[in-house]
């Protein structure tokens, strides 16, 4: 049974004038495997959150079915981690407070809670950070605090909204790598938004592009290259062959959001 | 592309706080600052001694910068040759104040941060709490002042229901305002997460909301000492407020102000030690901590 099941999904936001409403998603259907490594690219607006955010149960769909584990999702739950693309960490806690916020809520500040946590200030590489609070910290490292108060609730789903988009090539790139190691020691099954191909083909075992609005799945491409991988593998041949190709398919549909008739 | 170890590796610092960069000051005008801001106080002190001691406002009744601290090191320490009716009151009036605008002070900014909190995060019991208190809060917390006398007679009580009243309404409001706008995404992460409904209110509303409990908080405190000075004046037989209109029926103008001077400072220091004790639990508000 595939983890993550889309059947004829489509999501409707209200019109805001109380008219026609407005479609978002149309008939997407699409299946994720456990254990798989999806990424979604597509251009602005396209609907990409908004699949997310069903996943994650901060929406229903309006038609058709998702379900997680054979299940309908109707609330968020920690079973399904996002990772937010402005982190989205709570400003009044420190780094340890706030990754240890899940556990906390559930076990108390025991110390079983004390240690998981603090394995998971070490797994992102935060040690020593742990009582600053987010307003001293980078952008990278908020993501990092992000990263890891998401994976120590151990999820059986990750969704990741553009995390890296709002960062720096360089921090980008390092945290494109911490992921994949992370990821290597214990895959999960991961929705991972981007709008940057090359993010898209360094980490995804597949690549779903999706159309301009209303946001379709236009093509799945399988990301056939050896893992574990890191940055290098930019340069290898496969890849900028599939990384040309997606540029093309990526092209139309941005010029189409763009309303730029071809 | 071929991207070096070195390039790899850089993460941006964390800014360590308070170590912004700070512009060198030139030592010479350092000085300067504080000489001018002593010099409206300088020149305000200088004419009320001056029109004080020749007796030149109100038929001589205004007194002199040095006959009101001498009547206010009367107050405090009985002092004066011959003694006036609060000589060495100063404590016990103090306390007697303090007492009735901690409890009230407390007690509408409990209720205030509570029901504020409740219904700015549950739509139910805003529709259920906020006619009520809408329809209330426009009435000045003066013209409480009769009912609150026949309520509770002349003592404590009236000036701890007025106290709390007047703080009451603006710590509420400004949780309301607070806590309505704590932000969703944040909310939703807490969901995420795996928070139920209480461990939001609590963990997230709650904390986003402080730095506008804190601004509810200190206009509440000088309303605070405002509501206390008067409900003294009117219902009460102790207090600063109490002994300041005593010595005005008795024409002890140098004791009113000497009153004047011990509220102004207390206001201050309350206020000073409100700010403080919110410091630490506002650090991670970037510039409001500093106000
Ligand atoms: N809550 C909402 N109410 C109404 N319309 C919405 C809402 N959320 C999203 N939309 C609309 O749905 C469409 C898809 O939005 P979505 O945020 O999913 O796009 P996206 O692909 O994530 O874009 P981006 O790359 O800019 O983040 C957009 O046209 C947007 O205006
Ligand atoms: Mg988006």
């Amino acid at each position: 049974m595939p983890e993550v099941f889309f059947d004829d999904m489509s999501i409707e936001f209200p019109d805001p004038r109380g008219r026609n409403p407005r479609l978002a998603v149309s008939h997407v259907d699409l299946q994720i495997a456990d254990q798989e490594f999806v990424c979604i690219l597509g251009p602005s607006g396209c609907g990409k959150s908004t699949v997310l955010n069903v996943v994650a149960g901060f929406l229903e769909p309006t038609a058709g079915t998702m379900l997680v584990d054979g299940q309908a999702v109707n609330r968020p739950g920690p079973e399904r981690g996002v990772v937010f693309q402005d982190a989205n960490i709570f400003p009044w806690l420190t780094v340890e407070q706030n990754i240890g916020f899940g556990p906390r809520l559930r076990q108390g500040s025991s110390n079983e809670v004390k240690e998981r946590t603090a394995e998971f200030v070490e797994r992102v590489g935060l040690t020593g950070f742990e009582q600053h609070l987010p307003l001293e910290l980078s952008g990278g490292m908020r993501q990092r605090v992000g990263l890891a108060r998401t994976l120590i609730n151990d999820p059986s789903v990750l969704l990741m909204d553009e995390p890296f988009g709002a960062l720096d090539a360089q921090t980008r790139i390092l945290m494109q790598e911490l992921l994949l190691d992370l990821w290597e020691r214990d895959r999960k099954t991961v929705i991972f938004v981007t709008h940057d191909i090359d993010e898209a083909l360094l980490l995804g075992d597949r690549v779903v592009v999706m159309s301009a609005s209303p946001g379709r799945v236009k093509e799945v491409v399988r990301v056939d290259l050896p893992r574990p991988r890191s940055f290098d593998i930019t340069s290898d041949e496969k890849f900028l062959g599939m990384r040309r190709h997606l540029m093309d398919e990526l092209h139309s549909e941005t010029e189409r959001a763009e309303g730029i008739v071809a | 592309m071929a991207i070096t170890a070195s390039g790899m590796s850089h993460v941006n610092p964390p800014l360590a706080p308070g170590t912004g960069p700070r512009r060198p000051r030139k030592g010479r005008v350092r000085g300067i600052p504080v000489l001018l801001s002593m010099v409206i106080p300088l020149i305000v002190i200088a004419i009320w001694q001056y029109t004080g001691s020749n007796r030149m406002i109100a038929d001589g009744l205004f007194p002199s910068f040095t006959a009101s601290i001498e009547a206010l090191s009367d107050f405090l320490f009985g002092t004066a040759e011959q003694s006036a009716p609060y000589s060495g009151d100063w404590v016990t009036s103090v306390l007697d104040s303090s007492q009735r605008i901690l409890s009230g002070y407390v007690l509408g900014s409990v209720l205030g941060v509570v029901l504020g909190l409740f219904s700015g995060y549950s739509k139910s019991v805003r529709l259920l709490v906020n006619p009520m208190i809408d329809a209330l809060r426009p009435i000045s917390i003066t013209a409480w002042i009769p009912l609150a006398l026949i309520f509770f007679g002349i003592g404590n009580a009236p000036a701890i229901f007025l106290t709390s009243m007047a703080t009451f309404f603006p710590v509420y409001v400004n949780t309301l305002i607070g806590a309505m706008s704590a932000e969703g995404r944040l909310l939703r992460a807490a969901a995420m997460l795996g928070a139920n409904k209480w461990q939001m209110l609590v963990r997230v509303t709650f904390p986003a909301t402080l730095p506008s409990i804190a601004t509810g908080m200190r206009v509440a405190l000088a309303l605070a000492w405002t509501t206390v000075v008067v409900a003294e004046i009117l219902g009460a037989r102790s207090g600063l407020g109490y002994v300041l209109m005593d010595a005005y029926n008795q024409f002890r103008f140098d004791y009113v102000v000497a009153c004047m001077i011990s509220l102004g400072a207390l206001g201050f220091l309350s206020d000073r030690l409100l700010a403080w004790l919110f410091k630490r639990p506002l650090r991670w508000v970037e510039s409001a901590a500093k106000a």
